[in-house]
């Protein structure tokens, strides 16, 4: 249908840019390969963390383990691949957590406003008054260390955003003549917001969360890193990177590749971000036809 | 008034490239404007009016194509134009448009932006006198106390008042010719009507030729000295006001006319014209007023008539007047 | 006989002003300033101001969008504002509205099906087919055929996006629509054939209009009766005959002296200088006074009496009571 069409159109504007469809390729695979891990790891052992070998230690890459072995023997590349499992479950997660907080404040402040919409938005402020990754670091500490509060403490740090985004978007949207259009043939509040105000408020925002997916896996990982993030022997890239830190003179593998992994991933869903934005834009979209060579 | 045009457009066709498709918005568009005169682009929605405008003052988005034409004002085409050049002769061509809080920055004052504006055109340093300069042209568009004005930040003003500190600064750069692009319809009519007197004061007083881009045609007939009807990215029909007004050719002109609700009569029915528009990326084959056109034949579908001067200056581009030139 | 449909008495509708973090209001903004009218069955009332003049407030208190800050809006002797459960969902069927653009009025998201059936789904149980059926008919009402149920409002031209929007407001069959603008965001071509559109549904359908407009030209043509307003308050109101042949308060006149008039030479019309005063702290006396150009003293200071010309026509300005007419007479 009509509709679809504008985002088939972009998709194919995405498509057709070298760099915008490498990110693209990035991204889609490191989605395939955080679902298919846990089947796909070579040593599923040595990716959990469940055993280790001792004389198999500091093993530089080879055919057999083509990341090399960490200090406890264990292969590198296992655990960075079911790592990106992990990566996919924080974003996912965090994302999706903050989403199902900050939407419900930025409808309700949004479209009722008035005193509640004043406290609401009053609380989002506090919270955007933090800097948001020291707020994780001190939930994160505070919660202890393992992947559901690493998940709760980045989600709390995130959902401000999200809030006053959907609260700003909800305001223009319940000032549309359509809304008031609803409104005077009677459909009650919670059908207006569903049908009219959910749809056409919530499009900027779930683009944006969708995009925000690298800046998650980045701060996860930065706080595994710090070590308020997951217990050890979780394969998360932070944690990993964090646990090669030490022998980096000697066994530069073992902090290097999860450190590649973390980056590709990131760069990827920013180039995306990047291109998706670049499409969407009309006024940018001739210079990309242009450069294609659309006819024109 | 001397016959001297101050501006040409010569077979100007403009096209925009979209996401599905290329909308061809203006074809084969020539055109005059002499010194001191008040030309008036008529036309609705989807007539390439303010097209037209855009690529005079070069103004055009992004997605714009000039596929050919010239444009030669004052005796240089403005098309093809040394980047060294352009800044003098944009100074001679200004572009006011319809929303007047969207052209200024809402986050600095009226006389910030002024004083900005006359210090980059004028060459002016001396705060004093850069001031001076600017409440004279506040003064100029007739707005009561030009110093509160300067010190008020936009969102301050009212959309009438906008439009005239827009004029006022327009001004302030000395331009030749001045683009109008429905400078009044954001307005309510009793200040439509300040708009418009004050524009003919300001062309009178500062010499200004006006190209004035309307959908109105009754503000054309009021304030120009000609009329160029333009219809689905073609002109139609071109005359003086007087001379349109009492005796329009093109079917489509005398349409328009008939659709202006007269004060004077009680109605029964009021006249429209049935359909609408066609579809910019596929313009027809003939005639551009065919599909809605009550005296259309074969011809007019299959053979696009010529903009001829049928009768002593008034210009018709229809197959009803062919040939038989009195 | 005539029996009034909506009765609006003594509406005001003052909006605060707030400053701060807490809210503190500064001050009212004035928008409705004591307006009292009726509209009669089959009847169509043309509200006439410019920007500011609290015509479009006081249709967003009658579509019950706003709040009256004081006065009555009675509707079958009720008042609107009191009305809950049955009552209220009979209200809200019985007044309809159609906006200036349409392209802001339809959910730019559903398609005209959706569009079109959601009132009608909301307060009337119908099968899928009969509703699809009634949709149908709707569209063919306002001249437009069923290849248009799933078309979405940005495939639609101008005309065709407010036909949809007409639909709509007749959905519910409603008694009375209200017009805010409904072709000022049109084409001029287009502009009559939806304005002859709304005269038909009106004979066949019965309805009353309550037409909301700066643009007097278009006013004549459809009306029954106008009221001029202007910064919240009513200047004039009559027959429309009787205002446009003898239009009494200084404003209407300038009012029409600026429709723009193809065969009129410029410079022959009178044109109103300043800009209309803020809301805020609206002029004593006359509220016209600071801009009108035959303002006396008495205008200044206390507010004019009702003048009656004939039965309905009525003027608010003192040039017309006895004492004063002679002087001004021209």
């Amino acid at each position: 249908m009509e509709k679809f069409k504008q985002q088939k159109i972009i998709l194919s504007l995405i498509i057709r840019k070298p760099i915008s469809f490498l990110s693209l390729i990035i991204v889609l695979g490191f989605i395939v390969v955080g679902l298919t891990a846990p089947i796909l790891v070579p040593y599923p052992e040595d990716a959990w963390g469940l055993t280790y070998n001792v004389e198999k230690r500091f093993q530089p890459p080879s055919i057999e383990h083509p990341f090399g072995t960490d200090a406890l023997g264990r292969d590198v590349f296992s655990r960075i691949l079911l790592g990106s499992s992990f990566s996919l479950m924080i974003a996912v997660g965090v994302i999706g957590l903050a989403l199902f907080i900050g939407i419900p404040i930025g409808v309700i402040a949004g479209y009722y406003g008035g005193r509640v919409g004043t406290l609401l938005m009053r609380i989002t402020d506090m919270f955007l008054a933090f800097p948001p990754l020291l707020l994780a670091i001190v939930l994160a500490a505070t919660l202890g260390r393992g992947l559901l509060n690493l998940i709760i403490a980045l989600a709390i740090s995130w959902w401000p955003w999200y809030a006053r985004l959907v609260y700003v978007q909800t305001n223009t949207v319940k000032n549309m003549p359509y809304v008031d259009a609803a409104k005077i043939a009677g459909l009650p509040n919670i059908k207006i917001i569903s049908k009219h105000v959910i749809p056409n408020a919530l499009t900027p925002t779930i683009v944006q969360a969708a995009l925000d997916m690298g800046s998650a896996i980045l701060e996860a990982a930065g706080l595994s890193f710090i070590g308020v993030g997951v217990k050890p022997p979780t394969p998360e890239w932070g944690l990993l990177v964090s646990e090669g830190w030490q022998s980096i003179n000697y066994a530069w593998w073992i902090a290097f590749f999860p450190g590649l992994a973390i980056l590709i991933t990131v760069v990827g869903f920013n180039l995306l971000a990047d291109a998706f934005r670049e499409s969407a834009d009309p006024r940018l979209r001739r210079t990309i036809l242009m450069r294609l060579g659309v006819k024109q | 008034m001397t016959d001297q045009p101050i501006l040409q457009v010569e077979n100007l066709t403009i096209d925009y490239v979209v996401l599905d498709g290329i909308i061809k918005a203006v074809r084969n568009v020539s055109f005059t404007i002499n010194e001191g005169e008040v030309v008036c682009l008529v036309g609705e929605s989807g007539s390439g009016k303010t097209t037209v405008g855009l690529a005079i003052s070069r103004a055009l988005p992004e997605n714009a194509i000039i596929r050919e034409g010239r444009i030669i004002f004052k005796g240089r085409d403005l098309l093809n134009l040394e980047i060294r050049d352009k800044s003098t002769i944009e100074d001679k061509v200004m572009m006011i448009f319809q929303d007047p809080a969207a052209t200024l920055n809402p986050l600095f004052k009226v006389g910030e932006i002024f004083s900005d504006v006359i210090k980059h055109h004028l060459k002016l340093s001396d705060q004093l006198k850069i001031r001076e300069k600017a409440l004279e042209f506040l003064k100029a568009v007739e707005l009561p106390d030009p110093e509160r004005i300067f010190n008020s930040y936009p969102h301050e003003l009212s959309g009438g008042m906008l439009q005239r500190v827009i004029i006022a600064i327009t001004l302030s750069v000395n331009p030749k010719l001045l683009i109008a692009d429905e400078p009044t319809t954001m307005l309510d009519v009793t200040l439509q009507a300040q708009i418009l007197d004050l524009l003919i004061n300001l062309k009178k007083k500062f010499g200004l030729s006006i190209l004035f881009i309307t959908h109105n045609l009754s503000i054309a007939a009021e304030i120009g000295d000609r009329i160029i009807v333009m219809y689905g990215g073609e002109i139609v029909e071109e005359a003086s006001s007087e001379e349109l007004l009492k005796n329009p050719l093109h079917p489509y002109t005398k349409g328009l006319l008939e659709c202006i609700p007269k004060t004077h009569i009680k109605y029964s029915k009021l006249k429209s014209i049935p359909g609408m528009i066609f579809d910019l990326r596929n313009p027809p084959l003939g005639c551009v007023f065919v599909d809605r056109c009550t005296e259309a034949t074969d011809l007019c579908r299959k053979d696009k008539p010529r903009l001829i001067e049928f009768l002593k200056n008034h210009k018709v581009a229809c197959h009803l007047y062919r040939g038989s030139t009195k | 006989m005539n029996t009034a449909l909506l009765r609006i008495e003594d509406l005001k509708k003052y909006f605060p002003i707030r400053v701060g973090l807490f809210g503190k209001v500064v001050g009212y903004i004035k928008a409705v300033d004591g307006v009292s009218f009726n509209v009669d069955a089959g009847e169509v009332v043309s509200l006439v101001g410019e920007s500011g003049s609290g015509k479009t407030t006081i249709a967003r208190c009658l579509l019950l969008l706003e709040k009256p800050t004081s006065g009555k809006i009675l509707y079958d002797s009720e008042d609107i504002t009191q009305l809950r459960g049955e009552k209220l969902r009979n209200y809200r069927r019985s007044v309809q509205a159609v906006f200036q653009n349409p392209f802001l009025s339809l959910d730019p998201r559903m398609n005209v099906f959706q569009i079109i059936s959601e009132p009608v789904k909301n307060s009337m149980k119908l099968s899928r087919e009969e509703l699809l059926e009634y949709v149908s008919s709707l569209l063919e009402l306002v001249g437009l055929d069923k290849s248009f149920l799933d078309k979405y409002p940005h495939e639609l031209s101008g005309g065709q996006a407010q036909r949809v929007a007409i639909a709509r407001a007749i959905s519910l069959k409603p008694k009375l629509i209200i017009l805010d603008e409904p072709t000022s965001a049109l084409d001029v071509s287009v502009q009559a054939q939806i304005l002859n559109l709304l005269a038909d549904l009106k004979k066949e359908l019965s309805l009353s209009y309550l037409l909301i407009t700066h643009d007097l030209s278009i006013v004549k043509y459809i009306s029954d009766r106008i009221i001029i307003i202007y910064l919240g308050k009513i200047m004039e109101t009559g027959s429309s005959e009787e205002i446009f042949e003898n239009p009494l308060h200084p404003y209407t006149r300038i009012l029409f002296s600026s429709i723009p008039d193809p065969y009129r030479k410029f410079g022959e019309r009178v044109i109103l200088r300043g800009e209309p005063p803020s809301p805020v702290n609206p002029p004593p006396g006359c509220r016209f006074h600071t801009r009108c150009p035959y303002a006396i003293d008495i205008c200044r200071k206390q507010e004019p009496p009702e003048i009656k010309s004939s039965l309905i026509h009525k003027v608010y300005c003192w040039l017309h009571t006895e004492k004063h007419s002679s002087e001004t007479k021209t």
